[in-house]
């Protein structure tokens, strides 16, 4: 009677063993998996091509541009809403995309070196720049960002000849500019985008840095952070940067394939994401854009899709 | 219970049934084991233990037999399968891809809906999805329509379907096919349980006028008059006009001499023969193509089948085309050919840049440009100034057309070249990697890969990348560096020796990405130079379009220092952006590298070659003094030289071909390294002859020899040597194509019109993409000898040629050739509906009909409205998913085990249970209940009892020897038991002593506090314990 009991409960202990190992070996997925993912790959009305930049507007609408020339614009989850083409193609679509607080789209087109403002429905208000590749003040090369401060002052990031940030005045006049070509602190190397948070403080993804600077508005760099690494608080390429409600900042970073999550004063509060094709990895994201309710929709570029999650 | 277990059939599966056989060999044994062990807990629980005991095993047993669970999914995907070959309308085709789109709208609930578009080629236009396929704007897809292969669709069809759900295929097609066999595919689908719709697409050309073919005497003589018939067929009577065009030196199309404005012809129903005429005024390769312009009102519908070619050529004297590198270069030795009255035309090959080619002339690029020469020689002319089609056309002039082929020495020639790995090195008596030699200028190169957006990008770089690789030596390094998420090796830098295949391999599954800065891939590259210590160059190529962020100071100074020479290749998505030109110039500048802008991509792969080859050219061997030559023998070439040639300085290496139909009459003594160094090596190739000279002719290496009075004889006997011989012309070679194939019908007479019998014949068929195929003729009658060739479906021209041998030791070459016009799709003249509808049929789909309005016109909202793609019918089989339930099954067994341990622990008393429970129920019900004394009762009654077990225990243990363990003393230690063992150990050495109270507890002694005693004392020891350890 007892030898058979304690046979049965070293059976009963290989196979606890055995259902613990099979329960592990079956759950491969992310220990934080996104709530969502979306998105079909081509160039049919309501797929997407390689994305690169998103926003969403006030009522959770994202807009989004890829690699053909169309702004589409769906909801939160992913749903088709419209389209519009911007007026000229060549290769890439725009790189840049924000809605400001009047709801206005405000897009970086960057390879015909101009700003684009529309409004809601796809209609052009007007354009910042002669759309004529140059380095004189007001000129562009590849303009990457947008983003405009209270007194509704666009401040403009650009690469090219030129990696400078350049302000005009919400009628378009050219104010100033700051940064240039280099490594030094002040200067960029690619800037590829920008936000501004409540105190008009501009925070700018210097990509090639490896880094995020901090200026005010009138150029005077206040704090930057960062280096090229793997460790939380290095980066890799930060493509895009965005501020949650939860006032951290985001941060997409191409060449790591995650999203980090700072305080607005450097601090690594995290990472979501690592390399890859499957749920909750990303491959060489581009983008990501903050919604109402505080979830990162990440622009997952080399997966044609995008992932929504929560940090 | 026969439903249950048809239920089970149709839910369950298994997948591993051997494993079942458990089952009889473990329960009965489990269960009469157990009805012996367990035989004192009673015959209920026993029996409900050996049952949880059963079923464990039993799940256990089915676990590791996989059973799962089959689920049943009532999804369905239809996928379109839509013909777009040139067969189709046009207003059919438009139709139809309107047709998709609403139908694809009737799409249900979780149903799928795909695309696939075909015409030679099926390809994916929509992957199944469950979104509605919208064609709306046309197909993406690129499709070849000059033919319709059916059974590819439905194959690709049948592979894009998803797993989980039931399948149909809508066939939209004319059913025409020539190619494939859909009856086999459709057979397959039937087989799979896959529904094939069909929608025919029907159409007649009853007014149709079709050009068949032109045929003109394969072999004409100049200042001949010839007949040129233009074979015409009309589906019905009708006016035109028919022009005659030749091509002229250029390829292009101009009014044949005489037909300079078009002649107006009546056409009856039937075949019409229109006899052309043309005088051959020079020795030349004629291509003429005849087009009908129908009349405005003739009913004609489609123009490309109005058009057809033929082609002759007039043979004279033997022509040589000399093709040179420089403009100049063989100055020398044309004057001493043309001495000999040998014909040489000379023609100077392009450099490469980046557009593909620049300055030079237009070399030959069909195998009908090269028919007036007898040979050709390559004149120290590298290897990327011509295309790959160009190499083999020299290959297959030499190998099927009888042509012969020199090969030149010189700084561009042969191995120094490039020309390792390509056609020419193998119609040439030389190879030109040398086996075994010391190599002293080794390099290294790296290549840095940019995924680009020109289109097919990702295409070319594995192109170029194979391309370079195959151009570099064996002995030297090379590495390819690119972004794959972040920037990485693909390989790193290593001697290519036999590593050769798993780099192209490695190369072929690259998958470069879009870097942000090339510092990375600089660094990495730099890094990898760092391993090679005997490379005499360093070489990056960098192809990019130029948008990553340019190279820090610190790279560009680290790379100078190093030596490493950067070529950049900016490949322009952007179209020309002055500051990517400028910063990729700037890397090729600062380093001493080469920049190519390129705007042709087909230009890449021969960048990639020049620079490989540029860096790798370890095979020249030049010194001085001069020296001389040895003439081992005189072979036929070099017939009455065996006094020997002059001294040369210098020569490209190679090694000669380990085949005994090479001779290598004259060698260098040096370099003295034991291997024969050729400098005249040939052999017969195929139907034709090459020569290798490997020193040049007269400019670098072999100064003195121009001057040589046997300079003219020396060369013009290997010239002529080389030569295609002139035909006997006593053979009329006939070719026909029928169905696809070609027919080949020799009709062989001597010169006094006697039959020749008993001759060997070989043709060689030379497709429109230079595919050879070869085959014997046969003789079927006195002097008629025929031979088939399948595959002939290609459109183009087909050259023939033809060797024979007879049986008095005469030999020859005849050639002959026809003109494919147009695919076989524009011969259609009215559609297929019968094979549609037999693929219907075989598969249990259904056939629709296009609707029609009163005017004739498609009413597509009926249409649609009368086919139901997305129905459920009894043929529609829903598919069966398989879930595992293993896991399921071992959750199950270790939960049913515990139950197995309960119900032999824990003693439900049941009678007291049914009496607490009818309590309860009087109470509920407000009834008085009696006082429950029976259960005290029962307990004072088990003390009792056990007092007295213990009593006899005790009363036992006196007469016990004093060491032997408790029987219960190991097994199962209930906590007062074990706190009692922990104790003073004399209980069990003198068992008067265990009774008495003093042994028990001293009062206050709590059950805790003791436990705690205890712990401190193993601590204790422990701590005792750790010095020594």
């Amino acid at each position: 009677m007892r030898p058979t009991g304690r046979r049965w409960i070293a059976i009963a202990a290989v196979l606890v063993a055995v259902v613990e190992m099979a329960m592990t070996g079956c759950d491969l997925a992310s220990t934080n998996p996104p709530d969502l993912i979306w998105g079909i790959h081509g160039r049919k009305p309501g797929w997407v091509h390689k994305p690169r930049v998103a926003a969403f507007d006030a009522e959770d609408h994202l807009y989004l541009a890829d690699l053909t020339d169309r702004i589409q614009v769906f909801d939160r989850d992913g749903k088709f809403l419209r389209h519009w083409n911007t007026p000229e193609f060549n290769v890439d679509g725009p790189s840049g995309l924000t809605v400001d607080r009047y709801g206005r789209l405000l897009v970086a087109d960057t390879h015909f070196y101009r700003v684009l403002v529309y409004d809601q429905a796809g209609k052009i208000l007007f354009q910042l720049g002669d759309g004529v590749q140059g380095t004189a003040p007001g000129q562009f090369n590849y303009p990457t960002d947008v983003v405009i401060d209270k007194a509704g002052n666009f401040y403009v990031s650009e690469y090219g000849e030129n990696d400078r940030i350049q302000v005009f005045s919400p009628d378009g006049k050219w104010l100033r500019q700051w940064g240039g070509h280099g490594y030094d602190p002040g200067e960029f190397l690619r800037p590829r985008a920008m936000a501004i948070d409540d105190q008009e403080r501009i925070y700018v993804a210097d990509s090639a840095n490896n880094r995020i600077q901090v200026f005010d508005t009138q150029g005077k760099l206040l704090r930057l952070w960062g280096e090229r690494g793997e460790a939380p608080g290095q980066m890799s390429y930060p493509f895009d940067l965005a501020i949650g409600p939860d006032q951290c900042l985001y941060v997409v970073e191409y060449g790591n394939s995650r999203v980090q999550k700072f305080t607005l004063d450097g601090k690594s509060l995290g990472t979501w994401g690592e390399p890859g094709r499957g749920p909750g990895q990303l491959f060489n994201p581009w983008a990501l854009a903050v919604d109402s309710q505080g979830a990162v929709s990440v622009i997952d570029s080399n997966n044609h899709r995008v992932q929504r999650f929560r940090m | 219970m026969g439903t249950v277990w048809n239920y089970l059939v149709d839910r369950v599966t298994v997948g591993r049934p051997l494993w079942l056989i458990l089952l009889p060999l473990v329960l009965p044994p489990l269960v009469y084991f157990s009805m012996r062990s367990l035989s004192g807990l009673g015959a209920f629980r026993k029996n409900v233990a050996i049952l949880l005991r059963a079923t464990v095993v039993t799940l256990i047993v089915c676990a590791l037999a996989e059973v799962q669970a089959v689920r049943k999914n009532d999804k369905l995907t239809t996928i379109f399968a839509v013909d777009v070959s040139e067969s189709i309308p046009t207003d059919m085709r438009r139709n139809t891809l309107r047709f998709v789109t609403e139908e694809g709208k009737k799409r249900r609930t979780g149903d799928l809906a795909g695309v696939v578009v075909f015409g030679r080629n099926p390809s994916v236009e929509a992957p199944p999805s469950p979104s509605d396929p919208n064609l709306a704007l046309g197909i993406e897809s690129t499709i070849i329509t000059d033919y319709t292969d059916l059974a590819a669709a439905i194959k690709l069809s049948l592979a894009t379907f998803p797993e989980d759900t039931a399948r149909r295929i809508v066939l939209i097609s004319d059913g025409n096919e020539n190619r494939g066999n859909v009856l086999e595919q459709a057979s397959a689908a039937a087989r799979l349980g896959v529904q094939i719709d069909v929608l025919p697409i029907e159409y007649v050309y009853d007014k149709e006028v079709l050009v068949e073919k032109i045929s003109i005497p394969p072999d004409v003589k100049k200042g001949e008059t010839v007949n040129i018939n233009v074979v015409i067929r009309a589906a019905a009577p009708t006016s035109g006009t028919l022009q005659l065009f030749q091509k002229d030196s250029d390829n292009r199309r101009i009014p044949a001499p005489g037909y300079e404005s078009p002649v107006p012809i009546e056409l009856d129903r039937g075949v019409k023969v229109v006899t052309l005429k043309q005088r051959i005024t020079e020795t030349n390769f004629y291509t003429y193509t005849a087009e009908f312009v129908p009349d405005k009102n003739s009913g004609d519908q489609r123009s490309k089948n109005n058009v057809a070619e033929g082609f002759t050529y007039a043979r004279g004297t033997g022509q040589v085309l000399l093709i040179e590198g420089t403009r100049g270069e063989h100055a020398e030795l044309v004057k001493a050919l043309r001495e000999k009255k040998i014909e040489v035309k000379v023609l100077v090959a392009p450099d490469v840049d980046g557009s593909g080619g620049v300055g030079g002339d237009p070399l030959p690029d069909d195998l009908g440009q090269l028919q007036p020469y007898d040979t050709v020689i390559l004149g120290n002319v590298a290897k990327e100034s011509f295309t790959d089609q160009q190499q083999k056309l020299l290959e297959a002039n030499v190998h099927d057309m009888g042509a012969g082929l020199i090969m030149l020495g010189g700084p561009k020639s042969f191995g120094a070249g490039g020309w390792q790995n390509t056609p020419v090195e193998k119609a040439l008596p030389v190879d030109m990697q040398i086996k075994a030699m010391r190599v002293q200028g080794k390099s290294a190169l790296v290549m840095l890969m940019h995924a680009s957006e020109i289109p097919e990008g990702n295409f070319w770089m594995k192109v170029i990348a194979m391309e370079a690789l195959k151009s570099l030596s064996s002995y030297d390094y090379a590495g390819v560096n690119h972004w794959e998420g972040k920037e990485a090796w693909l390989f790193s830098l290593r001697p290519i020796g036999a590593n050769k295949g798993n780099m192209l391999k490695l190369i072929d599954r690259m998958q470069p990405g879009d870097m942000p800065a090339f510092d990375p891939l600089f660094n990495l590259s730099i890094a990898g130079f760092k391993n090679v210590k005997d490379a005499m160059t360093k070489h990056i190529i960098v192809i990019s379009d130029g948008d990553p962020a340019p190279p820090s100071r610190g790279v560009l100074n680290t790379l100078i220092q190093n030596k490493i020479t950067v070529t950049t290749v900016i490949v322009a998505a952007h179209g020309n952006d002055p500051g990517a030109l400028q910063s990729m110039r700037d890397i090729a500048t600062k380093t001493k590298g080469r920049f190519y802008n390129v705007t042709n991509p087909k230009a890449l792969p021969r960048i990639y070659q020049k620079e490989a080859r540029i860096i790798s050219r370890p095979l020249i061997f030049e010194q001085s003094p001069p020296w001389l030559p040895i003439v081992k023998y005189t072979s036929e070439p070099i017939v009455g030289f065996s006094s020997g040639v002059p001294a040369i300085t210098g020569y490209v290496q190679a090694s000669v071909k380990e085949n005994e139909l090479v001779e290598v009459p004259i060698v260098s003594p040096l370099p003295a390294m034991g291997q024969v160094n050729p400098i005249l090596a040939h052999w017969n190739y195929g139907l034709g002859r090459s020569v290798a000279f490997t020193s040049d002719a007269g400019r670098r290496w072999t100064t003195a020899w121009p001057d040589w009075q046997s300079y003219a004889a020396f060369w013009s006997q290997i010239v002529r040597w080389s030569m295609r011989p002139v035909d006997n012309r006593n053979l009329a070679l006939t070719v026909r194509r029928d169905d696809g194939k070609l027919k080949i019908v020799v009709d062989a007479l001597d010169k006094d019109n006697q039959f020749l019998n008993f001759l060997q014949m070989q043709a060689s068929v030379l497709s429109p993409d230079l595919q050879a195929q070869r085959v014997s003729l046969v003789q079927t009658a006195p002097g008629r000898y025929e031979g088939t060739v399948e595959n002939a479906e290609a459109s183009g021209n087909y050259f023939v040629n033809l060797g024979y041998s007879g049986p008095d030791n005469t030999k020859g070459i005849v050639t002959s050739g026809i003109s494919v016009p147009y695919s076989d799709e524009y011969r259609e003249m009215k559609s297929n509906p019968t094979t549609l509808e037999t693929i219907a049929s075989l598969t249990n789909g259904k056939v629709l009909s296009w609707k029609k309005k009163p005017d004739g016109e498609v009413d597509l909202k009926r249409t649609v409205d009368e086919s139901d793609s997305f129905r459920r019918d009894a043929y529609t089989l829903p598919p069966r998913g398989f879930s595992p339930l293993w896991p399921n099954m071992l959750w199950l067994a270790s939960v049913l085990f515990l139950g197995d341990v309960a119900i032999r622990r824990v003693a439900p008393d049941v009678d007291r249970m049914k009496k607490s429970i009818a309590a309860r129920w009087k109470r509920l019900r407000g009834e008085e209940v009696v006082e429950q004394t029976e259960y005290m009762e029962k307990l004072k009654g088990r003390k009792a009892e056990v007092v007295e077990q213990n009593d006899r225990t005790k009363f036992a243990a006196r007469f016990d020897a004093p060491n032997l363990p408790e029987p219960n003393a190991v097994d199962e230690p209930l906590l007062g038991q074990s706190a009692m063992q922990t104790g003073p150990r004399p209980a069990r050495t003198d068992p008067t002593v265990q009774s008495k109270p003093k042994d028990a507890p001293p009062p206050g002694d709590s059950y805790t506090s003791r436990l705690l005693k205890a712990k401190q004392k193993v601590w204790e020891e422990r701590d005792k314990d750790k010095p020594k350890s």
